[in-house]
């Protein structure tokens, strides 16, 4: 069912389902945000990239695909994700802590917004068969579920590593009807992952469309995967305003190929809060096992864009290394190298320890079991957070995604250290209380 | 003229079919491969500097350059190697983009034109994206080898054809190196015209692995690149030179026997 519809002629926005969409944002020049981005690709791709530009140009300019777009976040992602304010949280680290919970969306991640994007760009496009590569199996797992919704084949490309380690997630797309294909080649990760990914799209190009996970990638994805995730942003604005008639000082995010992030540093780019990055510091970025592109990589050219690449001096690329799967990634997407050159955000790290703190203490304080990955941003917020940012300051945290899908893994390898960390959190609590 | 692009239209005006062959620097025996299909009859040889990453590339070139850098290859120590064996036919680089680009694009100019590279192809370096490289090029004698395929939209292929130099590489196949090409009607409609509209010879490659393919391909085109089966022997049989050899000069033959240029 479709609730009380507006729409602007004018400017593309769009109200549908209780989903609202701004109008679209600012295109990169030529594929590139400033020296970032671009497409270096084999040859046979660059018309399937022209393809999806011209295809997505069109349909994001028309207001029946914006209309069917906004509708299925609303009726069938259950968007919009709410703005929860936690109280807890804030008294425990003397910040005023808002949530945006795309762990409740659908599928349990920010990725299906994307993903559904994608696959109506795909049928526009006459395609039956979505390509995807995974991480942590929730990009697998939405492409999966918008494969099996709009009634089209999928193959997902998932490093034997990450197979083994989300055991959960090969099953739910098994059980959506996708084939998941273990990728055994380099590290057996994310990057390997994209590398057949990628290699299958140019062997199969005429009926798939590589539903590419985040921000990366070669031109139109940085900028299309950031548009179809600018309603996390947009959305947080609006319902921050609703709640404090301002703006808030800081929007914080955690980064692998920066989907999330960008998502929802695209809606506060034109207002005065600060933005803040937070990659995967795995065991110390002193150590050469950790996945900070940004914070510690130089600038190459990998899986079709230019940006920021752990690599040696001999420009072979890094292994990156996080306790999560989604940020075991060695790239970053383009515009995130810019807006770290521009310096409109800023870019940290969290370690892995420091990520199962911000998982202890995100479950103990509000009842809010986070993804690994979300997980970073809100172990740095506790544990470093008062380095950079004003004590009373009020700072949104992006829940890209729930944490059912990593409780196995933190169970096996992890539990005594969590536990620790929730006895920790508790004492500390109740200390605060008394 | 650059050297590279006299000496295939040379061979393109004797009549001369041409045999391209890529093999992977860095893994056992591949110096003395090199040596070993010059002498049985490659006209130019393709030397992979491995890349951790080789999206264009198939199960064996990408395992080839996954035990090269596990075997410690360095570009510019193998580019060194280069220079001293002397190779006694062209040679053009076949690598990715970050390779020379973590190098510097004009500082790798220095050891490639000592190394006597007169060749490059980089398969992910699209022609909008090797524009500034183009140029950087432009007063060198190496050659930026542009690739063409057969999803190249018409109003991008005259660019790519008019800037081609050395050769124009035209991929066969839709797919990456190593894959079994099915020689359907479509490669005698998509490769012809492009011929036709190149003053470069036009050499077919990726996907081409027995001399019956070659054969096919060649008599549509100026000659034929050759990698993956190559690779393969110097990877997994006992006496590569001995394979390579009598499959170069099976290649050889085949490719002889494919008709003369129009």
């Amino acid at each position: 069912m479709i609730g009380q519809m507006m729409v602007s002629s004018e400017d593309f926005s769009i109200d549908i389902a209780g989903v609202h969409l701004d109008p679209p944002g600012p295109k990169p020049q030529n594929g590139y945000f400033g020296e970032f981005g671009g497409r270096y690709v084999p040859e046979t791709l660059v018309s399937a990239l022209d393809q999806i530009s011209q295809t997505f140009d069109r349909c994001w300019n028309d207001i029946t695909f914006r209309k069917e777009f906004a509708s299925l976040l609303g009726n069938y992602a259950g968007r919009p994700s709410p703005l929860t304010h936690c109280k807890n949280m804030s008294s425990f680290s003397g910040f005023d802590v808002y949530l945006k919970r795309e762990d409740l969306n659908h599928t349990g991640s920010h990725k299906i917004n994307n993903v559904l994007g994608q696959a109506l760009l795909a049928r526009e496009m006459g395609k039956t068969h979505l390509i995807a590569e995974t991480g942590a199996g929730q990009h697998g797992v939405a492409t999966a579920t918008a494969a099996a919704l709009l009634g089209m084949d999928c193959t997902v490309y998932m490093g034997a590593v990450d197979v083994a380690r989300q055991e959960l997630n090969v099953f739910r797309m098994e059980l959506l009807g996708a084939k998941v294909v273990p990728v055994t080649s380099g590290s057996s990760t994310l990057k390997d992952a994209v590398n057949d990914a990628m290699r299958a799209w140019v062997s199969r190009v005429d009926d798939s469309h590589y539903c590419l996970g985040s921000v990366m990638g070669p031109h139109p994805f940085p900028y299309m995967v950031r548009e179809f995730q600018r309603v996390i942003g947009d959305e947080a604005r609006e319902q921050f305003r609703e709640i404090n008639n301002s703006d808030p000082d800081y929007v914080l995010a955690c980064i692998g190929g920066g989907s999330n992030a960008i998502g929802a540093f695209s809606g506060f780019l034109d207002t005065g809060a600060k933005l803040i990055g937070v990659e995967a510091g795995g065991q110390g970025l002193e150590t050469s096992k950790h996945g900070a592109a940004i914070s510690k990589g130089a600038i190459g050219i990998l899986h079709g864009m230019k940006t920021d690449v752990l690599q040696d001096s001999d420009g072979q690329i890094q292994e990156a290394h996080s306790i999560s799967a989604g940020l075991d990634y060695p790239g970053v997407g383009p515009e995130h190298a810019q807006l770290n050159e521009t310096g409109r955000a800023t870019y940290v790290s969290a370690t892995d320890d420091e990520a199962l703190y911000g998982f202890a203490a995100a479950s103990q304080l509000e009842g809010i079991i986070p993804a690994l990955e979300s997980a970073h941003a809100i172990g740095w917020l506790l544990r470093n957070g008062k380095d950079v940012i004003k004590p009373g300051s009020s700072v949104i945290v992006t829940m890209s995604g729930r944490g059912d899908k990593d409780a196995n893994t933190i169970h096996a390898e992890h539990k005594e250290t969590v536990i620790s960390y929730v006895q920790e959190v508790l004492k500390e609590r109740s200390s605060k209380k008394s | 003229m650059k050297s590279l692009s006299k000496y295939t239209t040379s061979l393109q005006a004797s009549d001369k079919k041409a045999i391209v062959t890529y093999i992977t620097a860095g893994i056992d025996g591949w110096i003395d491969a090199v040596h070993c299909v010059i002498e049985n009859g490659a006209d130019v040889v393709e030397i992979g500097l491995p890349f951790s990453d080789p999206v264009m590339d198939g199960p064996v070139i990408s395992r080839a350059s996954s035990i090269a850098l596990s075997n410690g290859a360095k570009t510019l120590d193998l580019l060194a190697q280069i220079e001293d064996e002397s190779f006694a036919k062209p040679i053009a680089v076949m690598t990715y983009a970050n390779v020379l680009y973590s190098h510097g694009f004009e500082e790798i100019l220095t050891p490639l034109t000592s190394a006597g590279v007169s060749g490059l192809i980089i398969p992910d370096l699209t022609f909008e994206a090797s524009e500034s490289f183009r140029e950087i090029l432009r007063g060198t004698d190496i050659s930026l080898v542009q690739l063409i395929a057969s999803t190249t939209s018409d109003l991008r292929r005259d660019g790519i054809i008019e800037n081609s130099e050395g050769f124009l590489y035209c991929v066969a196949i839709k797919g990456i190196t190593g894959q079994d090409v099915e020689l359907t009607h479509k490669y005698t409609e998509f490769i012809p015209p492009i011929k036709a509209k190149s003053s470069l010879p036009v050499y077919c490659g990726v996907g081409i692995r027995t001399p019956d393919d070659a054969k096919k391909l060649a008599s549509l085109s100026d000659g034929v690149i050759i990698g993956t089966t190559l690779v393969e022997k110097l990877l997994n049989d006992k006496k590569p030179i001995e394979e390579i050899t009598r499959y170069i000069q099976e290649l050889r033959q085949a490719v002889d026997e494919s008709g003369s240029n129009s």
